[in-house]
């Protein structure tokens, strides 16, 4: 599957995560606490500025370099914003901004408005929005709609997501922007949305092939009824479907990963709608087959319940994405589905 | 994903794209059947000659004995266009799919020349006999059995769910030639057996859908001579496992209900709900995602790889699409259907049962996978 940058990635992520993701990490996170001793190693290796081009102040590689390494992010559940940076730095090459190491986050759920060259507004329920460094937002002026890098000022109404992401409501009153970035452009938006469905998938298909693994030791391991539960026939089935769905899974983002360029969108909507399918079903099934052991918090198996949890919905759930592959598929110009199935391949 | 499952990455190659196109020339030909994508419901000995005259029988075998010499993903391409329209391929498709191959592997020098050019020729169709009334899932527990004769083997038993005997010529046979011992698997042969031969009955069994297509055959002092034993006396078993990746991971076991899908598509064409729209694009989503594991399977085949699990992977999570296909369907009935929606629909819904069940049910499948997975 993966090209050789890609395995070289797969290789020194993991053992980087290994080394610095641990319950404890995630818990501190999840009170607050930025991961900051995992940020500098990834600033170090340079993983937040990977996919960008040397112009761009990257290092190289491939978007599907970023999906292989989110991957490994998936599966050690890592508590940072690591996606929403990538993308962040994505939008500032693709507007001839070099790509920072800060936290930052793209926004265009709602607008800021500027005037005199100072801008404000409510930016609402950003994940990560007390971390954030940086916001990449679209904002209204009297000249049209532009996209300007924001510093992160005022923080409001703290909640925590689902998987408890330290999110935030980001308050801008007449703040001067960091730099105008340029002109908000439509494509951008759909080009975003698209990365980060991908990314978000990507996410959930390594948080899958873990939670998998995980419930396939714990059953090995665990003694019941004088033997393995991993021998109990009711234990294996549930297992073997939700492989059934990992593998979908897995599959699915691989096609992200295959090529240079980027994947598209159809094949991001597929990945996100059958990624995103498959989460209910095999978090149901890993958390049935370990018992009440997996339902507690100590038990790593819910960091990644709960970002599985949230990663589906971000960027689209499987309904917004399901739609969206519907409509390519009846739209009016379109030939005979078979057609269309097998010239897609 | 686990170590042993492999679905790596694998496309169809753009040179194919001419015999694909061949194919729809042929298929739109075609006239004289009724659309139905489940391999099992059409069978036409006419159709499978007209496809043995195109060289779509038997593709990828060896010139020698008629075949085309041609790559699995090629023979890939024909079946999967062939299901996909619907087309009656019932004939020919055991003997195509898996009793070739068989014999291109285990069968002597004489059994080749014999039966592959025939079959390639679309000339005789093969059966599988495995199961038998007492004997479904626990395939090892089978009685049918054969006594060592002069110059053969006299065979007594009874096989049962056998697919198109009524109109195939031979059924390859597994049969126990030795009483069972320690080692269940062993003492087990694979015989050709020709349907038509003294001592063979063939009784028609009815299927909820009123339709016979399936039978029970009785064995009554069968003579098969030694030419008709395939590979080695009590390999049976072995041989029986080495078909089961050519059984499981092709498009057959998630295409069954590709015609429901398709004039579901028609029937909301330009008039939508949003429900009806996700709910297609749900099942086009799970479609596509299928093939492209299948066709990773394809790819390692072709390598020479037998990647029985994720054959058995593919086959139950297909399976259960192909029974999701109309019960997710029914419930967003279409306002405008197109002429052979409620055809389709209702053919697929009476068939349902039977996709988790033939080539290995649910449950054997299940056991499969578990055991990658190393809980077995």
């Amino acid at each position: 599957m993966a090209s050789e940058s890609q395995q070289l990635i797969v290789e020194s992520s993991s053992r980087l995560l290994a080394d610095h993701v641990s319950p404890a990490l995630i818990e501190s996170v999840e009170a607050g606490h930025f991961a900051e001793g995992l940020w500098s190693r990834l600033v170090e290796q340079g993983l937040l500025l990977l996919g960008l081009d040397e112009s761009a102040g990257g290092y190289g590689g491939t978007f599907g370099d970023q999906l292989a390494l989110l991957r490994q992010m998936g599966r050690y559940a890592v508590p940072a914003p690591v996606a929403e940076t990538l993308l962040a730095n994505h939008l500032r090459a693709l507007l001839g901004a070099e790509g920072l190491t800060l936290p930052s986050a793209v926004v265009d759920s709602s607008r800021l408005t500027g005037r005199d060259g100072s801008f404000s507004g409510m930016l609402e329920d950003i994940p990560w929005g007390p971390f954030l460094q940086r916001v990449l937002v679209a904002a209204d002026t009297s000249s049209g709609t532009v996209w300007i890098e924001m510093p992160v000022g005022e923080i409001e109404n703290r909640v925590s997501s689902l998987a408890g992401e330290p999110t935030a409501t980001l308050r801008f009153d007449q703040v001067e922007p960091l730099r105008v970035l340029g002109p908000f452009i439509e494509q951008h938006q759909t080009e975003l949305l698209h990365r980060g469905a991908a990314m978000h998938a990507s996410l959930m298909a390594g948080a899958l092939e873990q939670s998998l693994e995980i419930a396939v030791g714990y059953v090995l391991e665990r003694n019941q009824f004088g033997q393995p539960l991993a021998k109990f026939q009711a234990i294996q089935h549930q297992l073997a479907v939700m492989a059934t769905h990992v593998a979908a899974s897995t599959r699915s983002v691989d096609q992200l990963q295959m090529r240079d360029e980027a994947p598209s969108d159809l094949d991001v909507a597929i990945a996100k709608a059958r990624v995103g399918e498959a989460v209910g079903l095999s978090t149901d099934t890993a958390h049935q087959v370990m018992g009440a052991m997996g339902y507690t918090r100590e038990h790593h198996l819910n960091y990644l319940t709960r970002r599985l949890w949230v990663w589906r919905d971000r960027f689209g759930h499987e309904t917004v994405w399901q739609q969206r592959i519907g409509e390519y598929f009846l739209s009016a110009n379109q030939a005979d589905l078979w057609m269309q199935i097998t010239e897609l391949s | 994903m686990f170590q042993g499952m492999n679905f790596e990455p694998a496309t169809l190659p753009g040179e194919f794209d001419g015999l694909r196109q061949e194919v729809r020339s042929f298929l739109a030909e075609e006239t004289d059947w009724a659309p139905n994508s489940d391999f099992n419901t059409g069978a036409s000995p006419d159709f499978s000659r007209r496809l043995a005259e195109k060289g779509w029988i038997g593709m990828t075998w060896p010139k020698v004995y008629g075949g085309g010499e041609r790559s699995f993903l090629e023979r890939y391409i024909v079946t999967e266009e062939l299901l996909a329209a619907g087309a009656p391929v019932g004939c020919h498709w055991i003997a195509d799919r898996q009793s070739g191959p068989l014999l291109l592997k285990f069968g002597t020098e004489a059994q080749k020349a014999e039966f592959l050019p025939k079959i390639v020729a679309g000339d005789i169709f093969f059966s599988i006999g495995m199961s038998e009334p007492d004997s479904g899932s626990d395939l090892a527990s089978i009685r049918t059995h054969a006594d060592r004769v002069d110059g053969g083997w006299r065979l007594n038993g009874s096989k049962i769910w056998t697919s198109g005997a009524h109109h195939n010529h031979y059924m390859v046979t597994l049969v126990r030639t030795e009483p069972p011992g320690e080692n269940r698997h062993a003492g087990m042969s694979q015989f050709i057996v020709p349907i038509r031969a003294d001592g063979v009955t063939v009784r028609g069994i009815e299927n909820l859908a009123g339709e016979s297509d399936f039978n029970q055959i009785f064995f009554d002092d069968v003579f098969i001579p030694d030419e008709l034993v395939v590979g080695e006396p009590g390999n049976g078993w072995a041989q029986v496992m080495s078909e089961l990746a050519y059984e499981r991971s092709g498009p057959e076991r998630f295409l069954s209900a590709f015609r429901v899908l398709l004039e579901y598509g028609r029937s909301i064409k330009g008039n939508a709900t949003p429900e009806q729209t996700a709910l297609y694009g749900r099942l086009i989503a799970h479609l596509m995602v299928l093939r492209r594991m299948s066709v990773s399977v394809a790819n390692l085949l072709q390598q020479g790889v037998m990647p029985n699990t994720e054959a058995a992977l593919i086959k139950e999570l297909g399976n259960a699409y192909e029974r999701l296909v109309p019960e997710a369907i029914r419930l967003y009935p279409p306002k405008h259907p197109s002429p052979d929606y409620a055809r389709v629909l209702n053919e697929c819904i009476l068939h349902a049962p039977s996709f988790t069940l033939r080539g290995g049910t649910r449950e054997i499948l299940r056991g499969m996978i578990a055991r990658g997975l190393g809980l077995r």
